[in-house]
């Protein structure tokens, strides 16, 4: 199965292409496809998306399509031959 | 005389005040393309009618000879203080190309070295530049608040207890406000004119208004009694209340801590949770089994609050005995010596509290079955702006938490914790749910994620050490420093270019000349209404349009609707066009999106933040006006038919807030903590990530209980330096941002201490300081003097002066504002360092000892 795959936010120091394809295999979940973008970048991307318990960050933020997804492991896609995942690490600037 | 037959238009328009972060309805006269007047908009139930004296002298702000009207850039190298850039103006064409190359180099090289700054009063510019800050790729945002305007440590509880950014009493139901030194509901703080009206309602049913300050302040003149405390000593004066309140007079609300709070969260030898070992979840001591079981098991008819046990053989007690007895020696008497306030008037005041509080009492609203507290005490930057922020905060909510008074009738309310959404369409939705280990997340949240759970510990990757410091819920003290010399904190890059939306930040944090030495060398592109002090460090100045003169998509926000009533959404919108070549800041953000070629990008974080649905999302193959994406905005939040066009002719929407919002805490299920033991596993983690990256941070504040700490002014005691000298909001001014305005300069005029320096009476007859005397005052932890004319009075505790606002301006570009005399800016007096800091939350210090001596006249 290919997946587009997209981050956006605070990612740019850690990754230099911020959009790519990957091919999953079928019944791949969200923790196999960001392994996989990990591998495909920078290792220093796992540190800005994931917890030292592997628990995704707070504010990564996961669709798949235009829906958010609220597991890491939901599939990636559901009986497609092709998905579409956007990632946002959102970035807490300023305050009040 | 009068000529009708000239008279083509007379308008009054709809739109919202930009002067603070209240956002009060206003409608706008406008006759002949000129704006007359500037009144309250009735219809909104926001401030129903009403405004400040900074609302209505708006008009003032628009016409003010002084804005910038043209671009400019500099032509002085040197950056300084005092040096004169040296403008010359330049079309918005090269100034937009300079922005955009300066931008894409940055971002092609590590996108962190940008910085975005903003301030309140581009509360509506801010949110949408900081998502351009963010598809830009940096981490790296200051609000000039951090400093002396900013709750920091206030919000992160309001975080934690409220699941709102700000608190407020309940102006319908409270009876009893004990008012730690914060103007909310008289002067300052939010929904400043909605909330003086309700307190003055409330105060004309009986509510009593107990206020605990140094100064007599605009809002503590107002109060039933004043109690004179030195500064920085709440936190004693707040825990020697729970003393008196658990051990004197045993009143506390069992009911509501069992079943609301973690006050029957077992807590082991090492101060952490004992858990069950398969759930991993805190267990609770049920007393009719005689065992320990996790919190949320079902069945659970009982918790104890009391007692030691024995669980698998470790010993344990509640979360509320550990607070208790903690809380053994902190009498009055101990609090007397610190905060100088008599023992017997803080066992008074805590009797009072506690009586009041009415506890076991109910109301029926409708026909809800509610507890009823009439009791809620208030606090802002005068209480928690200290080195021991963290801790003090704690004591000051633990009095609301412990007689059950959080968001039910009559106590302390967050503001707008709990959206249920516009009957049409049930957007906007947020609503406080329970996470890890039962505790409350926060419903939404300003600035994501919320304070809790908290972000894991990391190195440092912001310059405002917050990837390290998760607790840290908003702008940062730490910020310059880090920023200043980012190897010594191991950020990996310098800060080479700040985008510069309004914020003065060179007079609302400390010590000018440690700010200005940080920014002098940063390429600065400036969005700003007037050439104030922070301008002579821009290389580009563009001539942003006022709130009057710009359309906003985000006019109100979680703090700017009043906790009860009615919610209300507006419209800000120009009333005038932008006048010379002003242009509002979120249409140039988009046109240099398309300059930085981030469409894409940009676009999918706007519908992300902004949560836009379909269709309303902006899709990027379409380039979309400023207008289109806030008519997006608002079709989206409530309806086809509820669009931009919509909202410009009426200018509100409205529709009553229902029980379970206002007072969401007894429909919730989720707890929050009286005893905060993820403070002190944090806290560790701190510290080993600060040893590990060779930062030297004192984490000692990670605590999960309350404690009185002294300040660095509270051990400074060199010679001479007698006094304490503190800082607070005025209610004719907005930070720094107004003083130009010549209605505002008037009003301040004929107020004696709204440009002069308050002091003692017996204190200024010891120094041979009359009433309008010059004085000098010095820091002893800058060294730094300023001068202030004395405004003598009874109305200030006898070791401490008080100096209002943020006067004392020097940019030359300022016609009214630096003048002489018009006020003093008190951040000469205040150092910038980690050692001003509190660390858990980076809040800013805000109190310090100075030398007081009479001057020769001007």
């Amino acid at each position: 199965m290919r997946v587009e795959v997209r981050f956006y936010g605070f990612v740019r120091d850690v990754i230099t292409n911020t959009a790519f394809s990957l091919e999953m295999p079928a019944g791949s979940n969200l923790r196999d496809l960001l392994s996989e973008s990990i591998k495909n970048s920078s290792e220093r991307l796992r540190d800005r998306l994931f917890t030292s318990s592997g628990d995704l960050e707070a504010n990564v933020q996961i669709f798949v399509g235009a829906t958010q997804s609220t597991s890491l492991e939901e599939a990636v896609a559901d009986g497609l031959e092709s998905s579409d995942v956007r990632i946002f690490v959102l970035s807490a600037t300023a305050g009040g | 005389m009068f000529d009708v037959a000239r008279l083509q238009e007379d308008v009054w328009i709809p739109t919202t005040c930009g002067l603070c972060y209240s956002v009060c309805a206003l409608k706008v006269h406008r006759v002949n393309g000129t704006v007359v007047k500037i009144e309250g908009n009735p219809d909104s139930a926001t401030n129903r009618g009403r405004l400040c004296p900074r609302g209505v002298s708006g008009i003032m702000a628009l016409y003010n000879p002084d804005r910038v009207d043209v671009p400019l850039k500099r032509t002085n190298p040197e950056k300084g203080l005092h040096a004169d850039p040296g403008w010359v103006e330049i079309t918005w064409e090269e100034a937009l190309e300079t922005i955009a190359a300066r931008l894409n180099k940055i971002r092609e090289d590590d996108p962190r070295k940008l910085l975005l700054t903003g301030t309140v009063t581009t509360q509506d510019e801010v949110p949408f530049a900081k998502i351009f800050a963010m598809a830009f790729g940096t981490p790296n945002g200051w609000n000039s608040g951090a400093g002396n305007h900013c709750g920091t440590a206030e919000h992160l509880y309001g975080a934690l207890l409220h699941a709102s950014w700000s608190k407020q009493p309940d102006p319908d139901h409270c009876r009893y406000l004990l008012n730690f030194g914060t103007a909310s509901g008289f002067g300052s703080y939010y929904c400043v004119t909605a909330m003086a009206q309700r307190i003055g309602e409330a105060r004309v049913r009986g509510m009593r208004h107990v206020a605990i300050d140094p100064f007599l302040s605009p809002s503590a003149e107002k109060a039933d009694e004043w109690i004179p405390i030195v500064p920085g000593t709440d936190a004693a004066f707040a825990m020697a209340m729970l003393h008196v309140l658990l051990h004197e007079l045993n009143i506390y609300d069992a009911e509501y801590l069992k079943h609301h709070t973690n006050g029957p969260y077992l807590i082991g030898a090492d101060g952490l949770y004992l858990r069950d070992p398969l759930k991993g979840v805190p267990l609770i001591w049920n007393p009719v089994l005689g065992t320990a079981t996790p919190f949320d098991a079902p069945g659970i008819t009982d918790f104890a609050l009391e007692g030691e046990f024995n669980v698998n053989g470790s010993r344990a007690r509640p979360a509320f005995a550990c607070l208790k007895e903690h809380l053994t020696p902190f009498t009055p008497e101990w609090a007397e010596t610190i905060t100088t306030v008599p023992a017997a008037t803080i066992r008074r005041v805590a009797q009072e509290f506690g009586q009041e509080a009415r506890i076991g009492s109910t109301i029926v609203l409708d026909g809800k079955t509610l507890p009823y507290r009439p009791v809620a005490v208030t606090y802002f930057k005068g209480a928690q702006g200290h080195k021991n922020a963290l801790l003090s905060c704690m004591a000051l909510e633990l009095l609301t938490e412990i007689v059950g008074a959080s968001n039910v009738p009559g106590g302390l309310l967050g503001m707008n914790s709990c959206s249920l959404g516009h009957p049409d369409t049930d957007r906007p939705k947020w609503i406080p749910h329970a996470g890890r280990d039962g505790l409350m997340v926060s419903g939404y949240w300003p600035n994501p994620p919320p304070p809790y759970p908290p972000k894991e510990v990391k190195k440092p990757e912001s310059i405002d050490l917050r990837s390290m410091i998760p607790t840290c819920p908003g702008s940062s003290g730490a910020l310059p420093v880090v920023m200043a010399d980012p190897e010594r904190f191991k950020v990996p890059y310098k800060i080479e270019m700040n985008f510069h939306v309004g914020a003065n930040y060179v007079m609302t944090f400390a010590d000018p000349n440690a700010i200005a030495e940080t920014f002098k060398d940063v390429f600065q592109a400036s969005f700003a209404l007037f050439l104030d002090e922070s301008t002579y460090f821009s290389d580009i100045v563009v001539p942003a349009a006022s709130y009057l003169e710009r359309l906003s998509h985000t006019a109100d926000w979680m703090s700017s609707n009043v906790p009860v009533g009615e919610w209300c959404y507006h419209v800000r919108q120009p009333v005038v066009a932008p006048i010379a070549q002003r242009r509002s800041v979120c249409e140039v953000l988009l046109e240099l999106v398309e300059r930085l070629k981030m469409r894409e990008e940009f676009y999918a974080l706007v519908n992300v933040v902004l949560n836009l649905t379909d269709p309303y999302r902006l899709d990027p193959g379409q380039c979309f006006s400023w207008e289109e994406i806030v008519n997006r905005r608002y079709k989206s939040l409530f309806g086809e038919a509820r669009g931009l066009e919509w909202f410009k002719e009426h200018g509100v929407l409205k529709w009553p807030k229902k029980v379970e919002e206002v007072y969401w805490k007894p429909f919730s299920h989720a707890r929050v903590p009286i005893y905060f033991e993820w403070f002190k596993t944090l806290g560790t983690k701190v510290e080993g990530m600060a040893q590990n990256t060779g930062i030297d941070l004192d984490t000692s504040a990670f605590q999960p209980l309350p404690e009185w700490r002294p300040c660095r002014s509270h051990k400074e005691n060199s010679d001479g330096f007698d006094l304490y000298a503190i800082y607070y909001k005025f209610p004719m001014q907005t930070f720094s941002g107004t003083y130009d305005n010549p209605w505002l300069d008037e009003v301040c005029n004929i107020e004696r201490f709204a440009y002069g320096v308050a002091i003692n009476a017996e204190t200024a007859r010891r120094k041979g300081i009359a009433e309008g005397d010059w004085m000098e005052i010095t820091s002893v932890s800058t060294g730094h003097t300023v001068r202030g004319r004395a405004a003598v009075t009874e109305g200030i505790h006898p070791e401490v002066i008080a100096i209002a606002g943020c006067g004392g301006h020097w940019s030359k570009y300022l016609s009214v504002a630096s003048q002489e005399g018009k006020g003093v800016c008190f951040e000469w007096l205040m150092p910038v360092g980690l050692d001003n800091v509190d660390i858990p939350s980076l809040t800013q210090d805000l109190c310090v000892k100075v030398k007081v001596a009479k001057a020769g006249a001007a």
